[in-house]
């Protein structure tokens, strides 16, 4: 699924920490849903979007920098028409994408994005209950299903070898106790699942991703009951089942829950691994050290100068500045790279999953299986 | 209900810059009086008041800023170097936040 370079490049990673091999690039803040949980929409909405010529400026100056993974997301990154081409643009130097999608992609759209070398998909589900996910998505009837449709469209496309899918699920009160269920689910379609805990701030501390709604945060009294779904997700993965997330990850979604102080941080010094190991890309190209802090200065990346820019010591004490005062997050991705790059056991176990262990998967599935697996999974829970 | 995408823009833009202004001596009490604005979608308009001072009252209009400029279509703003729209939004929001600090007698 990697090409020689990304893989290269992920090596060297593993042993320096010190070449950017993951990427968020917002590509644009426009979406057709509403999440609650979800602030970036209205944090990147202030800047213009990218051209695909600054685009293609970036992907040369990622292949300078050694950059193996880009993520392409947004807002809903599908709703950029010239999607194929920023795909394109990542792929063919060499850069695996990995592509985002509320599922609200549709069928030709997702057959462009594949045939432009898109293999690796990441679709939101928070839940088997369509009321509840269609609640979540912001009061949007049929997301739902919609999502499901879209699972079914990119076992279609997407190759059955060579390939990665898998379930981004936000970790909240309301859909706790259904994240379980989103896992098997998950697991029967060969798609893995990836949980990420919901991220509320307040009007006097605004951050990118995290929602001002108070009403989302988990409470005291659900603590004991979040531990207890997370220690069965971890047993669920240890027994086959598709969780991407690793050991020292679970771990530290159930101190973040109780706003306790993280610990995946700790082998360097309590600060991310930002821009060494990842950053992330405003919508207007401009280099941000992760969704949640912008700098002063604006660094646009599709500069030419950009390189030297990343190398520069004053720019990168520039960016500790603003890295080193984060409470820390648990968006996923971020962690994962730090805890990959810098812990044995979970190095091991994410090779594990991308080079040895691929499941068999038994695509293509049609939409029709996909919603009665997911009422046989429902049901089953129900008389659990 | 859905959200409404331009007002929640809106609030989000001015809360990023009323955090980051330099304008503002006690930066303690600006956050706690941060804290206690409420927003509202009226119209056209944001309005802004405060559970602290009643008489406080705001209200712009909210297509006064820029959001959402797309990136995938013929677009002559994407010709120049600079993101003229960040820019805009950035003046405009430091204003908003300026006419407020001002009547809430921050400065």
């Amino acid at each position: 699924m990697f090409s020689n370079r990304s893989k290269v490049s992920l090596a060297k990673a593993t042993i320096f920490q010190n070449n950017p091999v993951y990427v968020q690039f917002y590509i644009t803040a426009r979406c057709n849903l509403t999440c609650e949980q979800c602030n970036i929409i209205y944090a990147n909405s202030d800047v213009r979007e990218c051209s695909l010529d600054e685009i293609n400026r970036i992907a040369d100056n990622f292949v300078m920098m050694r950059v193996a993974i880009v993520l392409l997301t947004g807002g809903e990154p599908f709703a950029r028409k010239d999607l194929p081409e920023i795909i394109y643009a990542f792929e063919s130097r060499g850069i695996h994408v990995r592509m985002q999608t509320n599922g609200f992609a549709n069928e030709e759209q997702i057959a462009k994005a594949v045939e432009a070398g898109g293999r690796d998909i990441s679709i939101s589900l928070d839940s088997l209950n369509p009321e509840k996910q269609d609640n979540i998505n912001g009061d949007f009837s049929k997301s739902w299903h919609k999502a499901l449709s879209t699972m079914a469209l990119f076992t279609k496309y997407m190759p059955k070898e060579n390939s990665f899918a898998s379930l981004g699920c936000v970790f909240q009160p309301k859909n706790m106790q259904d994240v379980e269920q989103v896992v098997e689910f998950g697991t029967a379609a060969s798609w893995h699942t990836s949980l990420v805990p919901i991220h509320v701030t307040d009007y006097a501390n605004p951050r990118g991703f995290r929602t001002f709604d108070q009403s989302l945060k988990f409470q005291p009294e659900q603590y004991e009951e979040a531990d207890h779904i997370i220690e069965k997700v971890r047993k669920m993965r240890n027994e086959g089942y598709l969780l991407y997330d690793s050991d020292e990850y679970l771990n530290n979604i159930k101190l973040f829950i109780k706003e306790q102080s993280l610990t995946w941080r700790r082998r360097n010094e309590n600060i991310c691994d930002s821009p060494n190991l990842y950053f992330a890309i405003l919508p207007n190209g401009e280099f941000s050290p992760c969704c949640d802090y912008r700098l002063k200065n604006s660094y646009p990346i599709y500069d030419k100068n950009f390189i030297n820019v990343y190398k520069n010591k004053v720019w990168r004490k520039e960016v500790k500045n603003v890295v080193k005062n984060c409470e820390g997050c648990m968006y996923g991705s971020y962690p994962e790279i730090t805890i990959s790059m810098r812990f044995m056991k979970a190095k091991l176990q994410r090779i594990k999953t991308f080079l040895t262990a691929q499941p068999k998967k038994n695509w293509p599935l049609s939409y029709d299986f996909l919603v009665e697996k997911a009422q046989s999974i429902r049901n089953k829970y129900k008389t659990i | 209900m859905p959200k409404k995408i331009k007002f929640e823009s809106f609030k989000n833009q001015f809360l990023i810059n009323a955090n980051e202004t330099n304008i503002i001596a006690d930066k303690n009490k600006w956050k706690k009086f941060l804290l206690n604005l409420n927003f509202l979608y009226e119209g056209k308009n944001f309005v802004i008041s405060s559970k602290d001072n009643k008489d406080l009252i705001l209200k712009f209009n909210i297509n006064d800023a820029k959001f959402y400029i797309r990136g995938d279509q013929d677009n002559k703003i994407l010709n120049s170097s600079e993101d003229d729209i960040k820019i805009y939004n950035k003046d405009f929001f430091n204003s908003i936040v300026k006419i407020l600090a001002t009547e809430a007698r921050f400065v």
